[in-house]
């Protein structure tokens, strides 16, 4: 396992990893919400100056954060050549049997790959500059106002959190199990589906079955620590948020509505 | 000579901001029918050690030899590899998952090419060899056996394949003093049939007992090697290298400090024993 996972947090002293984990999520979700609405080239060049100039601020090696899309390149070829030969809309180019080529569906196949190629650097970046305990902990913040509309926000936090905590021991314990059982024997390399999908009982029984038992110790572990649920508990202060962290909500802010101005303005 | 390792490095993530330099240069030689036995501190690379003699890693630098061919040279057989050298994981329990101990068992036979009558006979005789009867044991499910039961279950599938070389890591940690006695038993057992054998442990009694060589780590370099007692000699050095010296070991350290002089080759309790006896009872009887 020498590549690294998706979404792995790199400690560092840059200006993004300095900035409040909910100001960072929040921006995170305005600039998300920049990408969806951004259907034009000037758009997709804001956008991806920005995922740039986000990367370059980070410090993150870029190669690592830019590694999960490599590692996707046949995904992006599909979905772009999906679209562009199967989009009902616009006139076609050229056509055979159930293709269709057309000048509209080439147009969203590269809208849908470039959103989807933004999305993962933008959360590369996020992961990259933000420890996991503070992504929940921001979680945590924003998802309170939820509770006044008697939804359990609290312990959908609690739960998100103690999800992203096990990741990282689950991907080690597979990456365990996976050796344990070739050394004995199995072989996991083979390409065929059929043989594949019978060597998978000798991995997955094993993870759930630690899961499951992690899982049964962490909550003794906490009941014998005093967890009743969320309701009524306590945290520690959080620090308000600073000027540097209002200053990146105002800069995404800006560019979300940059977004959204493109998009009622310049037709494609 | 089953084993070579010539200069080997290895990296975790190698390339990334990551990465983890676990081995820096080891060189080793081990011998047919030898029981090696490799100590060191936690996250001194003894786990990366073993998994890159059982070819589950690939060396950053350097080469692993079997039979002096190199194992992750492109043209080398890895099932036939993988058949050869035998490796249990630290806690071997969790990787059980079949619904009978004796289909478990027979999992990893399963690219074997043997008949299955021929399987049976080899998960009949890997079961006796931990100690099960195949009739009692076999149609049992593997997951609601005690702990110690569980890795006996899960060593008989590795045995299963009768490997040359078997390599355990850290077997004994966790189990009750029966458990671990036995388990030494059946290393005794297994080398004195041939089988070369890899023991990570902590444990310096029991590799005292059983390993013709030992082999301690440090930060991912060999720090010292020899046989028990040219390693546990200075008890000083083992304690700087964070591990310990057998107890009979420390015990003679202790006696030679108060003015009974014992040799540091008295490593096992036999040694021990008979170097005081000789000095107690006048002629060496009791
Ligand atoms: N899968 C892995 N990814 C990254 N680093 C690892 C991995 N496994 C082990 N390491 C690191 O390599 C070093 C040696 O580990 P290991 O061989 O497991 O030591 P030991 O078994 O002696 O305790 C440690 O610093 C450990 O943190
Ligand atoms: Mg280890």
């Amino acid at each position: 396992m020498s590549a690294l996972p998706a979404g792995q947090f790199f400690p560092g002293q840059s200006v993004l990893h300095a900035l409040d984990a909910r100001a960072k999520l929040l921006g995170f979700f305005l600039l998300l919400a920049g990408v969806v609405c951004a259907a034009s080239l000037p758009a997709y060049a804001v956008a991806f100056a920005a995922a740039g100039a986000l990367l370059a601020l980070s410090r993150l090696p870029a190669r690592a954060v830019l590694a999960p899309l490599k590692r996707l390149w046949l995904f992006f070829v599909l979905i772009f050549a999906m679209n562009a030969l199967f989009y009902e809309r616009g006139d076609a180019l050229w056509s055979w049997w159930i293709f269709r080529l057309s000048k509209a569906g080439m147009a969203q196949g590269a809208n849908v790959a470039a959103r989807v190629a933004l999305m993962m650097v933008l959360s590369g970046v996020l992961t990259g500059t933000t420890a996991p305990m503070e992504i929940t902990g921001a979680l945590n913040a924003l998802f309170k106002p939820l509770a006044l509309l008697g939804i359990p926000a609290q312990e959908i936090a609690m739960i998100l959190g103690i999800a992203i905590q096990f990741i990282p021991t689950l991907l080690e314990e597979t990456d365990t199990i996976r050796k344990a059982q070739i050394a004995r024997g199995a072989r996991f390399e083979s390409r065929s589906l059929w043989r594949r999908a019978a060597s998978l009982p000798p991995l997955v029984v094993p993870i759930f079955l630690s899961a499951f038992r992690r899982a049964d110790d962490l909550a003794t572990a906490m009941e014998a620590r005093g967890y009743r649920g969320a309701a009524n508990r306590t945290h520690r202060r959080a620090r308000p948020l600073r000027r540097a962290d209002w200053f990146a909500l105002a800069l995404c802010t800006g560019v979300c509505a940059l977004h959204v101005v493109l998009r009622v303005c310049v037709a494609f | 000579m089953p084993f070579c390792l010539e200069e080997v490095s290895f990296t975790y993530a190698a390339g990334t901001p990551l990465a983890v330099q676990a081995l820096r240069g080891v060189s080793l030689r081990m011998e047919a029918g030898e029981v090696l036995g490799v100590m060191g501190h936690t996250g001194c690379g003894k786990s990366t050690l073993i998994q890159l003699l059982a070819g589950l890693l690939v060396p950053t630098h350097g080469r692993v030899l079997l039979d002096g061919q190199d194992i992750n040279a492109p043209g080398c057989d890895r099932a036939a590899l993988r058949a050869r050298v035998g490796l249990v994981f630290q806690y071997p329990e969790c990787q059980l998952f079949e619904i009978t101990v004796a289909k478990d068992v027979t999992f990893g036979l399963k690219h074997s090419g043997l008949s299955p009558a021929q399987k049976e006979e080899r998960v009949r005789a890997a079961l006796e060899t931990v100690g099960f009867s195949y009739e009692r044991m076999g149609a049992q499910s593997p997951l609601a056996l005690s702990g110690g039961e569980k890795r006996r279950v899960a060593i008989a599938g590795v045995l299963a394949a009768r490997p040359e070389i078997l390599i355990f890591d850290e077997p004994i940690a966790g189990l009750d003093p029966m458990g671990r006695e036995r388990f030494l038993a059946l290393v005794r057992r297994l080398n004195a049939q041939g089988t070369s054998i890899v023991l990570v442990s902590h444990n310096a009694d029991a590799l005292a007992q059983c390993a013709d060589r030992l082999l301690v780590l440090k930060d991912g370099c060999v720090a010292l090697e020899g046989t028990a007692e040219q390693v546990f000699a200075d008890v000083e050095a083992a304690r700087r290298l964070q591990v310990d010296v057998s107890t009979p070991r420390a015990l003679g350290q202790m006696l030679t400090q108060r003015g009974v002089a014992v040799p540091a080759g008295a490593v096992t309790y036999e040694g021990l024993l008979s170097v005081l006896k000789e000095r107690f009872c006048a002629g060496g009887n009791p």
